[in-house]
């Protein structure tokens, strides 16, 4: 029997070119569209910086305001927005598998809510002690997921029931978010800020919290490539082919929790990259996780910066917070996207 | 000792008993077709044989080793099992499927090892997929996509193959290829196959020994002949059925009335 045209696969199909240099060709646009948004994001600004003096800078440090600026706001934001975009994407690419559900986010597991009662709780009844909003984001975040990994368990984990307790359990917590907002509504601003997440003021100190959790979370992730395949043929035929289903279920959300976690805990409840990057990338690249979680993870770091450049210089010197520039635009190139039925 | 030994398993789901105190030999190279009315624990006993539902009490053992002995790599190079109706995702091809299969002998850094394109191959052609290995699962008509996921467990080099209604949905030519595509692979390469059926007439032609179910439990197993007989579809299925001799010289059963209670 002949192939037709529109049995290839997806998109690839459609242009007519063979699977493989179809999905390399996406990675690369993903990888160009991620350098755009470091380079972007470390020459727009209320300074513009030339790239010729950012090369300069970084040979050879000299103190001027620019070797300022670069090396003590722009880099360090830029590498924060970069590896947010990378966990938040990689978090949502393996929820949607391990959760066979297409609306699975970091949200769904109660990351989002998590730490935003804790988050929102320290900037409103302990403004004096901010520094400890990201560790105890942190583990508010951690809480919540292991919570609701325990109300969800019963003789096993079926991934509709974690869905449905992360429901309950961020509907619990977000009253509690409401609570707080109205009750010391004079207080609001800087939780606000936190519940839409921004990059703002982060700095050197916010690269080491999250670095450590980018790099293991992303090696872990790609360990977990060919159990996340598998885990999407459901998981009776998962566990005939001698995955151990409960377990990889739970290593992997796990894996996904603490990268979600720590980007939230430094930047404030981004809800919408763990959601929109993973269904575009895989819009164009398809579901075989080899490639879509290093498609996801570049495509977050393009969206993350290319996004907060925008925020910064849209209304300069007023900066947006990332958070309402990303859902604004993404949104609706994701609508695009699934429109044209790729 | 046959090659998959049912010991006297209760399986419980949700607090209601499944499976009670069952019994049941398989024996090596044969094809046994499993039968009972709906909701009388066949799937059960199927998953319960490949290990994804447990036993509460009992045990299930593969050539005289307890099942819970494998690790669960181990375990799927030794069986397979087709699911009903198994899901995959929409861009997923025949030959990515088949190389899932592969799965088992695998780690993360040696998938692409030559042993794994041979056996990917050698599925491909059990089955007569060849041609069809760069299609997209989803375009496959239903046939084809069963002979697909049939050629993904081959390659998991099993002595053992289940399948839970491997011709629900197709029509009667594919239902027949399916039937004597998984004949062919018990002669030639000497597979176990255990399967859960519906349709009486296939396991007449195609099996060697039929179990029949009822209420969680094993009421008969042997020989079709012997088996599939009128006082039996009275008994477990409440129907009134002619039996026959098809021109192949086999059995045939023709369901004519329901017996009221």
């Amino acid at each position: 029997m002949k192939s037709k045209a529109g049995d290839m696969v997806g998109a690839a199909g459609y242009y007519g070119i063979s699977r493989n240099i179809w999905r390399v060709g996406v990675l690369v646009f993903f990888a160009f569209l991620a350098v755009c948004g470091l380079f972007l994001s470390l020459t727009q600004g209320t300074m513009n910086i030339s790239i010729i003096d950012i090369v300069n800078i970084l040979q050879s440090p000299i103190d001027s305001s620019n070797s300022q600026i670069i090396w003590n706001i722009r880099m360090p934001r830029t590498i924060v927005g970069a590896l947010v975009g990378v966990n938040l994407s990689l978090s949502g690419a393996i929820l949607q598998a391990v959760m066979r559900n297409p609306l699975a986010d970091p949200h769904i597991i109660g990351i989002s809510s998590g730490a935003g009662l804790a988050g929102v709780a320290i900037m409103i009844l302990f403004p004096s002690m901010e520094y400890l909003v990201t560790p105890v984001a942190f583990v508010g975040a951690m809480g919540a997921a292991v919570c609701i990994y325990i109300l969800a368990w019963k003789n096993g984990i079926k991934p509709v029931r974690v869905i449905l307790a992360g429901v309950a359990v961020s509907a619990f917590l977000s009253s509690g978010i409401s609570g707080l907002l109205i009750f010391y509504s004079d207080r609001v601003h800087g939780a606000l800020m936190w519940m839409v997440g921004g990059l703002a003021a982060r700095s050197w100190p916010q690269v080491t919290i999250i670095w450590p959790y980018a790099v293991i979370g992303l090696i872990l992730a790609l360990l977990g490539a060919q159990y996340l395949n598998i885990l999407q043929l459901g998981d009776e035929m998962a566990s005939g082919l001698g995955v151990n289903v409960e377990f990889i279920r739970i290593a992997l959300t796990a894996v996904a929790a603490l990268l979600a976690a720590s980007a939230v805990s430094v930047v404030g409840l981004l809800g919408f990259v763990g959601l929109i990057v993973p269904h575009a990338a895989r819009l164009l690249i398809g579901s075989d996780y080899r490639f879509l979680l290093p498609a996801s993870a570049l495509l977050g770091i393009g969206v993350v910066t290319l996004s907060d450049t925008f925020a910064r210089v849209i209304f300069s010197p007023i900066e947006l917070p990332v958070g309402i520039i990303m859902a604004f635009i993404g949104a609706p190139f994701f609508l695009f996207l699934l429109r044209r039925e790729l | 000792m046959g090659i998959i030994d049912v010991k006297n398993i209760t399986v419980e789901l949700s607090d209601k008993i499944i499976l009670q105190d069952m019994t049941l030999n398989i024996i090596k190279g044969e094809v046994i077709s499993i039968i009972g009315p709906n909701g009388c624990g066949k799937s059960t006993l199927l998953k319960t044989i490949a290990r994804i539902t447990p036993c509460k009490r009992g045990s299930v053992e593969f050539e005289g080793t307890n099942v819970q002995g494998f690790s669960h790599r181990q375990f799927a190079q030794r069986l397979a099992i087709l699911t009903q109706d198994p899901e995959a995702p929409p861009d997923l091809t025949v030959y990515d499927l088949v190389k899932l299969g592969r799965f088992p002998y695998g780690s993360w850094y040696s998938s692409n090892s030559k042993e794994d394109e041979e056996q990917v191959s050698w599925a491909l052609a059990q089955t007569g997929m060849e041609q069809m290995k760069e299609r997209l699962l989803v375009t496959l008509s239903g046939g084809e996509r069963q002979r697909a996921w049939i050629a993904m467990a081959l390659a998991q080099r099993p002595q053992v193959l289940l399948l839970d209604e491997p011709t629900t949905y197709l029509d009667i030519c594919h239902q027949l290829e399916v039937m004597q595509l998984l004949k062919k692979l018990n002669g030639e390469l000497g597979l176990t196959v255990v399967m859960v059926l519906h349709d009486l007439n296939h396991t007449l032609q195609y099996s060697e020994r039929i179990a029949v179910m009822k209420e969680g439990q094993i009421i008969k197993v042997g020989e079709p002949k012997d088996v599939i007989t009128d006082k039996l579809l009275r008994e477990v299925f409440r129907v009134k059925a002619d039996m026959f001799v098809s021109s192949n010289g086999m059995s045939a059963v023709l369901p004519i009335d329901l017996i009221k209670k």
